[in-house]
């Protein structure tokens, strides 16, 4: 079913009509969609592929003409502009026009995680869009008939009265397009971290997004002739930004690939990028690295990648090794290593603030631990035993700054590891309803990013974070969501449960470890138990346990105030967590 | 239609790189993260390949794909 016939079989996307500086002048998003649907209706700005390589095209007219009929949907259903829709359906183009007809009612859209197979539990899946919605004080969820079906039945942990609209309902186009005029409006709010009780909105300007999407146009040389090829998932921010609305606003040909069909067929994307002789696409390390070893080599026959000039590499850390692996089995395809692009960023600052110059091939060094452990250097030592490798995630755009800061605020030097603090035009606003939040890391408009790291000249490397979340193929967790369902099995220690993630090296990503109290001692019961937890966790967050380490009480360490120490615990018990 | 145990073996050995002589038909494979949820619905497809089933998202769970065992027996019973 591969090969060069299926690879080469294709209707060629269209070249790009829109100049290069179109988006110069935008000043919201609605705005810049009504320019291009004005000027360029034509064009198939849009083209979503699957995995059985169907492919359905849109013109910016057609977006802009189902955006309207969203749009008249809410205006129909009394909607006050200023609110947030949260839209819940996989990659496609109603989504598309979804988010743009939220934004021409004036509203403020937001996108939230399908039920995949992540979420065993429908409930539990519920719950945490409820918990959302209720954290938006949502006028509406807009989701796809079966979605919304599934949110119908669990409406009991859905905030009462929750409006759920679906596409067949948006047949007729509002009478008048509001376009937001002033750019300080609020464009979007970002759900992407933050844990399941307590979601983090993060809201996203216009003047910050467009400032952002300019800032890696600029940055990465992105011009309307680049093709871009994605399948990352677009409730992410790398997905909504980057593979969607950096494109597609710079007048890109634009494909999109459904994220759980690129899941099942990952070679989709590198054939993607082949048939569409794609130019750019956004992945996180793990994405590399399951091509790099687990595509059959059936299906990558008759592949050239010659035309991909930007693999951008980010939302988790980024690994030398896979980067290797990749750019070597690739080279065979046409991938030159040079276009492999390490890059940094943050919802904060709504995508990526650093990126390592394109063109060039990616730079790592090795360091030294110990110095890194108890001197809070990064040594640059040569490659043995027991150094770290570190690769360097990029410089900053244009109109980005970074300041590495240690313990009492101040600047560090190069190489002095720190928490990474940035300046840019492109920072979120706040957090919705939590000010208390914002100003912990919003701080005479520099932003505490959370991460430590170090810089040598331009470049910045990524040490670790300083807040404790699992990060999973670029998905963000946290470790007190899993926790939550350790404490209620039976049998554990309520409260002496810590969990935590560990680098895979081989997936390229992260796995999920847990060290669980009890008082049980027989054999057969700790296995139960362990089976139980893992049953339990994996059947509410979807999430597998490489590790239960079951231990006697007092084996979860704490802090002296009785706070979960989980870095201590997971360095207490490393030997028996080595994957 | 292939048998479908070697070929879930074949999938662990050839795409996770695990030695599965080391792995039961009663071993736990989603539960324990052996198999990660990409791996799972990649499994998944690669299922749908060989018996021409059509597998949908919302059964590639661990309800249905934990053990060898369990992927026979939800494979028979389509």
């Amino acid at each position: 079913m591969y090969g060069p016939t299926v690879l080469g079989a294709v209707r060629s996307l269209p070249a790009s009509p829109v100049p290069p500086d179109l988006l110069d002048d935008a000043q919201t998003l609605g705005g810049a969609l009504l320019t291009l649907a004005e000027r360029f209706p034509q064009f198939e700005c849009l083209t979503i592929l699957n995995r059985d390589l169907r492919e359905e095209r849109r013109t910016f007219g057609e977006l802009w003409t189902r955006a309207r009929q969203i749009q008249g949907l809410l205006a129909s259903a009394g909607f006050t502009p200023g609110s947030i829709v949260i839209i819940v359906m996989p990659t496609g183009a109603e989504l598309l026009a979804a988010y743009f007809g939220v934004l021409l009612a004036g509203g403020v859209p937001g996108l939230v995680a399908t039920p995949s197979n992540r979420y065993a539990d429908e409930t539990a899946y519920s719950a945490r869009v409820g918990a959302i919605l209720e954290n938006a004080q949502a006028f509406a969820v807009y989701a796809d008939d079966q979605i919304a079906t599934l949110l119908r039945a669990q409406a009991a942990v859905l905030p009462p009265h929750t409006r759920i609209l679906t596409p067949a309902q948006a047949t007729t186009a509002a009478d008048a397009v509001r376009v937001a005029v002033d750019p300080d409006l609020i464009a979007t709010v970002q759900y992407s971290s933050g844990s399941t009780g307590t979601p983090k909105g993060v809201l996203l300007s216009h003047r910050a997004m467009l400032n952002n999407v300019r800032a890696v146009r600029d940055g990465l040389g992105l011009t309307p002739r680049d093709v871009s090829v994605n399948w990352i998932p677009l409730y992410h921010d790398m997905g909504l930004i980057d593979a969607f609305l950096l494109p597609m606003l710079s007048g890109c040909p634009t494909v999109l690939i459904p994220t759980m069909d690129f899941m099942r067929e990952p070679s989709l994307w590198l054939r993607a990028v082949h048939r569409y002789s794609g130019t750019i696409s956004w992945a996180p390390n793990f994405a590399y690295a399951i091509c790099a070893r687990r595509v059959p080599a059936a299906e990558l026959e008759g592949l050239d990648l010659s035309s991909w000039r930007i693999a951008i590499n980010a939302a988790e850390p980024v690994l030398m090794h896979t980067v290797e692996d990749f750019s070597t089995r690739f080279a065979a395809y046409g991938f030159r290593p040079e276009a492999m692009t390490p890059a940094w960023g943050l919802a904060e600052n709504v995508t990526i603030a650093t990126a390592h110059p394109v063109g060039a091939a990616p730079v790592a060094e090795h360091i030294d631990r110990q110095a890194l452990a108890t001197e809070h250097v990064a040594r640059a030592v040569p490659p043995a035993a027991g150094t770290l490798s570190s690769v360097a995630i990029g410089r900053c755009l244009p109109r980005c700054a970074l300041d590495i800061r240690g313990p009492r605020n101040e600047s560090l030097p190069d190489r002095a590891v720190g928490t990474v603090w940035l300046h840019s035009d492109s920072l979120f606003a706040a957090y919705l309803r939590d000010p208390a939040l914002t100003s912990t890391v919003l701080i005479d408009g520099w932003l505490n990013t959370g991460d430590r790291g170090y810089r040598v000249g331009e470049d910045l490397y990524f040490v670790s974070r300083e807040k404790d979340l699992i990060v999973i193929g670029g998905e963000k967790y946290a470790p007190h969501d899993i926790e939550v369902v350790i404490n209620r099995v039976a049998g554990v220690r309520e409260g002496c449960v810590v969990a935590f993630g560990i680098l895979d090296d081989q997936r390229g990503t992260e796995t999920v470890a847990a060290v669980v109290e009890t008082k049980e001692t027989d054999a057969a019961a700790l296995e139960a138990l362990r089976d139980d937890i893992r049953r339990q966790v994996n059947q509410t967050t979807g999430l597998g346990l490489r590790h239960v380490l079951l231990v006697a009480p007092g084996g979860v360490e704490k802090t002296t105030s009785g706070k979960l120490a989980r870095r201590a615990t997971q360095r207490r018990y490393a030997e028996q967590l080595a994957l | 239609m292939e048998a479908i145990e070697p070929l879930i073996r074949k999938f662990l050995r050839s795409e996770l790189g695990l030695d599965d002589r080391s792995i039961g038909n009663d071993t736990a494979l989603v539960t324990t993260g052996i198999v990660d949820s990409v791996a799972l619905v990649r499994l998944a497809a690669v299922l749908e390949r060989a018996t021409g089933l059509v597998i949908p998202d919302r059964d590639v769970t661990a309800e249905h794909f934990d053990t060898i065992d369990k992927i026979l027996a939800y494979v028979a019973a389509k």
